[in-house]
């Protein structure tokens, strides 16, 4: 008895902890980045992305095809690779990095051997029999990762069981995560994913699927045993001892790393479930998988120790290994003209060196060399843009514009401020301190509308005014008869008889929509739009104010008249925005609306939880304009003038459209400074268009705003569009600090612009609140990015083309693949794979301080996750962090370039721009 | 104007074997003009193929090419026409290649394989429009390879993983072995009349003409996915979206339909053909049907819903209701290739439609469910699951067997003549 529970313990441990490895991605419609090697954390990050590669498969760097091709075009330059191999450079290592050293590889072996007679070539036949001689023999055990059943039975038999079992397994997964796409729903999914697959497949006289034998009986076997004791169960028939439960579960659960990690999120956090809950667990996902796994072996079984037997394959590539390794040698040391006769001690370091640097290694020194010139392009021309001088924030601004940190606003910004030099733009995570879980009048249920590690206190209702209730009601009536008739054609169309009728009569009429879908998305999507706002009258809407004791959700409804003041206080002060407020301030939620594109959350505004942070800017304005909470600010450090007004917006980063909210209650004084301010925005928008439109092939030949700007917009309707926009593609900087250190240059939409001002902030406290807000958010982006680009097949989805989406929680590849988490090729094209590189206007001590004050930024910096350097505040002079020193850098030497405007400077390029001066910010 | 007849299907050929020219000998083309040329011979097929519509009203048009080859009393030529059935299907199948063309250039960009798809595009839009408007089997045999050619390398578009081209081998193996029957088809016909003319078959005694149907039944089987043919479809759903939809959603799933409306006459000489027609139709419809209610993806979905319709369709001509499965075969192929277009936007569409219902979408399923006793609902679910058996029953009654027996044989050879099994040796 206590055995057995023991055993469970061990069980549920092990289990606990391969869980660890699987995707953090959730169903896709919510879709928050994140560090795809989370579970890495605690590691440095260069060890942690090759132990990762080990356990995944994974590429932990570029390939170093691809580093030694930035080398020929100078991304890297060799004193880029002396800095990154710091004690260790010399002459041999250069030589060594340098692929004309190491002309072998594995996969050419024979070509050089037998057809090129490398190895009988007089400079080189001496140097590697001898070379060959010295090497040691290669003892290294195979990769220690334990063998499954599969392996096994794969390598006596050559079939592949995982070729069997996944097929069925990802049906079974797909009907149970299923959302609402298959018109039956799985009979019984309430009671979890293993008695409903028990009761279906013991349910007696039916046919075994192909490849399998004996499900029926298996099932019937385990009828009323927990998921625990099923997988013990057959650890005990296969012999596997307890001590290796962990290593045999963690293959068994990154066989399919996309529906195990699915499951397990669901059952961790059930809510992130969007329409259904679903009973999910990880231990009746491996019961299934294991149960499978047996059936679809038949005979061939035997026992777990069986399986670990070393295969014969490893002695033969080990040879192979060998003669590479000896070939290469012998080559670099023809190269440097080093004898045959050299002393022991020369010919020991030379293999020494060359097995220490061998290809992760060499990858993990290149890659360092190519962020440190990343890092050189960046801090240099920053910290020259100061002493170049000449900009500065208006001294009167008309307006203040509050954007999300995110970098794609970065060329909004700058567009504004190019329109109107006398705006001033700050930059503020996008839910702008209101976290809150909210129900628009349109919508279903609530959600929350902030950080994914933030859970809301308060709830809020959008409702229409008493006045348009009517209005509101007919809305809400027509939106359920086009709901029911979508259903009906949405559903419809598949079933039998419904679906003929369906396709008898609306057959040939959808040529219409067909043909203008394809041909002309804008102008049709805008046309629906309109014939949608027709049909559907908008009632105008407010904001739910406080009930007290009135709860939504457990939630309370609506902020107390203290708590709104903090929120506007605490979001003002972090800014920096502590006095002279312009007569307008406007804050701007983003978002993203694209067509055909199960990643469209992934566009969305991430400090939003995924969401669009209209909402947040909405109710950021309107709890500004209430005079009551105007009263308390200036006890908590902030005077807003007495003529200022707050606008909440929306800036949709995919059809650069702009919203503002509640304009009906802008004061009649305000009225000229509000068309003033649209003007701008507009002039913005198009800017804005434009600078993206370098960036995609289909755009050439756009070279005015206007027509920019009509492009965006089609694309945003666009069927056929897989790039609606690049999202955070080449994010790489962030930047916190006054936006007069930065303004007037231009940063390529490349960097998250988080404002801060040192000189309000001696205590370092909203330093802390917004590193530990930003740092998490941008490093997870960051390294999402960086992780989906390096191996897009594995930590990314691979191309969107063949996506197929199954049960509205994800994608798969084509029919029945693993669910495919991380980002699509398509996002991720251009991007530059480097760690975030967190710049922060603040002394070095004060923001050692701030780091230190929240563990989650202390590991992301001291693991060197991110890369930090500090400018100082008053010199603009920047030093970087490394390993607990801070190292100067050099402004540099000459003027930056200076171009009028942003236009002058990218217009024509589609490549990565270094930053230069743009005069009209001025 | 009956000159025009063969230009609609040379010029996507002629742009196939440019296009092909071009990436043999290393001239790299830009995207644009790889959709450009593509655009122009889907143009001049649709100028011409408009041309000749007025002929819908007089019965069609005919072309003879002269003799190609003669033996003795026998010689063949090359017939094409458009006729009052084709007429229609050709054009449909004009525009939405156009449209697919159009579609494509914007989400196959930048990818690697750009060039192969409309490679692969030209080569289909050749085949189908030489099935549609074939004078003759011999002449829609042509179209009809060139089309399962194209179909599988679509399939196996993204080569480097293995689904894809298990898919493809998949689809490769059912073509073939349906191709069969419309070969040994043409070899009879031309045998019992002296060519391959589905008009000219009067001389036909009943059982040749339900031989030859027969054969042509098996035929169409394949490309439309038809009963016990069609595991391979939901398979088949690897390729890039945009070919799914024009395969599958819209022309070569049709193909095979398409086959058997212009055997008319000869169906109309074998009533039981007809019903063996009819009955396949409805098991495909049900076994369609009965898989898709359990399918969570949205292709999946797509792909038996169209299996369903055309099983539907298949229904209709063995009934001699000609009329309605032409209309069917038509209006179904415009709205699945809408919906196989708009299928990466079914998470959108389906939050829209959940917030606009006011966050409660009425449960699919209970219509038959109250009729339906518990046991025998988890029996149907399972068989859904298992996709209607149809790759079941193939392997178990089929593969199986066959597998065993060349076993058999394999083990008896080695047996008999022992393989010396050379070990992994190098050096």
């Amino acid at each position: 008895m206590n055995d057995a529970s023991s055993a469970q313990d061990f069980l549920e441990h092990a289990l606990d902890h391969s869980a660890h490895l699987l995707p953090m991605q959730g169903p896709i419609g919510v879709f928050i980045h994140h560090n795809t090697l989370h579970s890495f954390q605690h590691l440095l990050f260069e060890d942690a992305v090759i132990a990762a590669s080990g356990i995944y498969g994974t590429q932990p760097f570029l390939l170093e095809s691809d580093y030694q091709s930035l080398r020929k075009v100078g991304r890297i330059v060799d004193g880029d690779l002396d800095v990154a191999l710091a004690d260790d450079a010399c002459d041999t290592l250069r030589a060594w990095f340098d692929p004309a050293s190491r002309p072998l590889t594995i996969s050419n072996l024979r070509w050089y051997a037998d057809e090129k007679r490398y190895f009988d070539l007089p400079e080189i036949r001496d140097l590697y029999q001898e070379a060959k001689r010295r090497l040691p023999p290669c003892e290294q055990a195979p990769a220690g990762r334990s063998k499954r059943l599969r392996d096994s039975v794969f390598f006596v038999d050559g079939y592949d069981t995982d070729a069997i079992v996944n097929p069925l397994l990802i049906h079974l997964c797909a009907a149970f995560t299923d959302q609402g796409m298959a018109y039956w729903p799985m009979p019984n999914r309430d009671e979890g994913l293993l008695v409903a697959t028990q009761i279906l497949f013991s349910n007696g006289g039916l046919i075994n699927p192909p490849g399998f034998t004996g499900l029926d009986t298996l099932f019937q076997r385990i009828q009323g045993m927990s998921a625990a004791d099923v997988v013990l169960d057959v650890f005990r028939q296969w012999d596997v001892p307890t001590s290796a439960y962990g290593s045999l579960i963690e293959p068994e659960l990154l066989a399919l790393p996309g529906w195990a990690g699915l499951i397990r999120r669901l059952e961790v956090e059930p809510t992130l479930a969007p329409y259904l809950a679903i009973n999910a667990s990880l231990m009746d996902f491996l019961a299934i998988r294991l149960l499978l796994t047996v059936a679809a072996s038949g005979e061939q079984q035997s026992t777990y120790a069986n399986w670990q037997r070393p295969h014969q394959e490893d002695s033969d590539f080990y040879k192979r290994q060998k003669m590479v390794e000896a070939g290469n040698i012998a080559t670099l040391m023809a190269r440097l003209n080093v004898s045959l006769n050299s002393p022991d001690s020369v010919w020991d370091e030379l293999i020494t060196t060359t097995r220490k640097w061998d290809d992760l290694q060499r990858r993990r020194v290149l890659h360092l060399a190519y962020e440190h010139r990343h890092a050189v392009n960046i801090l240099g021309p920053l910290s020259r843009h100061r002493i170049d001088g000449g900009f500065s924030d208006p001294d009167k601004p008309s307006a203040q514009v509050f954007f999300c940190i995110d970098e794609r606003e970065e060329s909004a910004r700058r567009a504004l401020e190019e329109a109107a030099p006398d705006v001033e733009t700050f930059g503020a995570a996008g839910f702008f301190g209101v976290a809150v879980h909210y129900q628009g009048a349109d919508d279903a249920h609530g959600a929350a509308f902030c950080p994914i590690v933030v859970t809301p206190q308060h709830a809020v209702i959008e409702h229409p005014l008493v006045s348009d209730e009517h209005i509101y009601k007919v809305r809400q009536q027509r939106r359920k008869h086009v709901a029911r008739t979508a259903l009906t054609t949405f559903k419809g169309s598949r079933t039998l008889f419904r679906g003929t009728l369906v396709n008898l009569v609306l057959g040939l009429p959808t040529l219409v929509p067909l043909v203008a879908n394809v041909v002309a998305p804008g102008t049709f999507g805008k046309l629906l739009a309109k014939i949608n706002s027709k049909l559907l009258p908008s009632p105008t809407t407010m904001l739910g104010s406080l009930h007290e004791g009135n709860t939504y959700h457990g939630l309370q409804q609506g902020f107390t008249l203290e708590e709104k003041s903090d929120r506007v206080a605490g979001m003002l002060n972090a800014a920096g925005l502590v006095k002279d407020t312009a007569r307008m301030v406007v804050i701007l939620g983003h978002g993203s609306t694209s067509l055909n594109n199960p990643h469209e959350s992934a566009h969305d505004c991430g400090a939003c939880g995924g969401r669009r942070g209209g909402v947040n800017a909405r109710l950021f304005a309107a709890m500004a304009n209430n005079p009551d909470v105007r009263k308390l600010l200036p006890a908590r450090g902030v005077t807003v003038s007495d003529d200022t007004w707050f606008v909440g917006g929306y800036h949709d980063t995919s059809s650069d459209e702009v919203t503002l909210y509640d304009i009906a209650v802008v004061p009649a004084t305000h009225a000229d400074d509000l068309e003033r301010l649209r003007f701008n925005l507009d002039k913005m928008r198009a800017g804005n268009a434009l600078e993206r439109a370098r960036r995609f092939e289909a755009a050439d030949g756009y070279s005015s705003p206007d027509s920019a700007l009509v492009h965006v917009e089609d694309r945003a309707f666009q069927l056929s569009e897989p790039r609606p926009e690049y999202g955070h593609c080449t994010n790489a900087v962030c930047i916190v600090g006054r936006r007069a250190s930065t303004r007037g240059l231009f940063l390529d939409r490349r960097a998250f612009l988080v404002s801060y001002d040192a000189k309000v902030d001696p205590k370092v406290t909203s330093l802390t609140a917004l590193l530990g807000a930003a740092g998490p958010v941008c490093a997870g982006i960051n390294l999402e990015y960086y992780f989906s680009y390096v191996d897009n097949e594995r930590y990314g989805c691979g191309t969107k083309l063949p996506h197929n989406v199954v049960g509205l929680v994800g994608v798969m590849n084509g029919f029945r693949s693993d669910l495919r988490t991380g980002l699509p090729w398509q996002m991720v094209e251009i991007h530059e794979p480097v760690r975030l590189l967190l710049v922060v206007e603040a002394k070095p001590e004060n923001l050692w301080t701030a780091i230190t004050n929240n563990a989650h930024v202390t590991e992301l910096v001291t693991n060197r996750w991110i890369r930090v350097a500090s400018m100082d505040p008053d010199s603009g002079l920047i030093k970087v962090w490394q390993d607990g020193i801070w190292n100067d850098i050099e402004p540099d030497q000459n003027r930056l370039p200076v171009v009028r405007s942003s236009g002058d400077w990218f217009l024509g390029r589609m490549d990565h721009l270094p930053m230069a001066r743009i005069e009209v910010s001025k | 104007m009956t000159y025009l007849l063969p230009i609609v299907i040379a010029a996507p050929f002629l742009v196939f074997c440019l296009l092909g020219t071009l990436w043999l000998s290393g001239v790299a083309l830009s995207e644009k003009g790889i959709v450009a040329i593509t655009r122009v011979g889907l143009l001049v097929s649709t100028v011409c193929l408009l041309r000749l519509l007025p002929s819908f009203f007089t019965g069609g048009t005919r072309f003879h090419s002269a003799d190609w080859f003669r033996v003795g009393e026998y010689h063949f030529s090359i017939e094409l026409e458009l006729s009052r059935l084709a007429t229609f299907p050709s054009l449909l199948a004009v525009l939405l290649l156009g449209l697919i063309t159009h579609f494509s250039s914007r989400y196959i960009h930048r990818d690697r394989g750009f060039l192969r798809f409309f490679l692969m595009l030209n080569l289909f839009a050749s085949g189908i429009l030489t099935v549609f408007i074939g004078g003759a089997l011999d002449v829609m045999l042509v179209g009809w390879e060139l089309v399962g050619i194209s179909s599988v390398f679509l399939i196996a578009f993204f080569q480097e993983r293995e689904q894809p081209v298990a898919g493809a081998l998949r689809a490769f193996i059912t073509y073939r072995t349906c191709d069969i029957g419309l070969l040994v088809a043409i070899v009879l016909l031309h045998r019992f009349t002296g060519n391959a003319s589905l008009d000219d078959i009067s001389k036909l005694t009943s059982q040749q003409a339900t031989l030859v149907a027969c054969l042509l039944v098996l035929a169409s089987l394949g490309k439309s996915a038809q009963f016990p043919f069609s595991g391979w479809l939901p398979k088949a759903m690897e390729g890039p979206t945009p070919s799914s939809a024009a395969f599958y959603g819209a022309l070569s799933i049709h193909a095979g339909a398409f086959l058997l409306l212009k055997a008319r006459h000869l169906l109309e000489m074998s009533p039981a053909t007809c019903w063996v027609i009819v009955i396949i139709g409805a098991v495909t419809t049900l076994q369609a049907t009965l898989s898709s209610r359990a399918v969570a993806d949205a292709k999946s979905a797509l792909a038996l819903g169209a299996q369903a319709q055309v099983g539907l369709i298949f229904i209709e001509i063995g009934l001699g209701w000609d009329k309605l499965a032409l209309w069917h075969l038509c209006a179904h192929s415009v709205l699945r290739t809408l919906e196989f277009l708009r299928a990466p936007s079914t998470l959108h569409a389906y939050h829209s439609m959940h917030a606009a219902a006011g966050g409660h979408i009425p449960a699919t399923g209970q219509f038959y469910d109250r009729f339906i006793p518990e046991s025998l609902r988890l029996k149907l679910y399972r068989v859904a699951l298992d996709h209607g058996w149809v790759d079941t029953l193939l392997y178990r009654f089929f593969l199986g067997p066959l597998v065993a027996v060349v076993n058999i044989i394999l083990m008896a050879e080695q047996r008999m003549a022992p393989i010396q099994e050379k070990g992994l040796q190098d050096d």
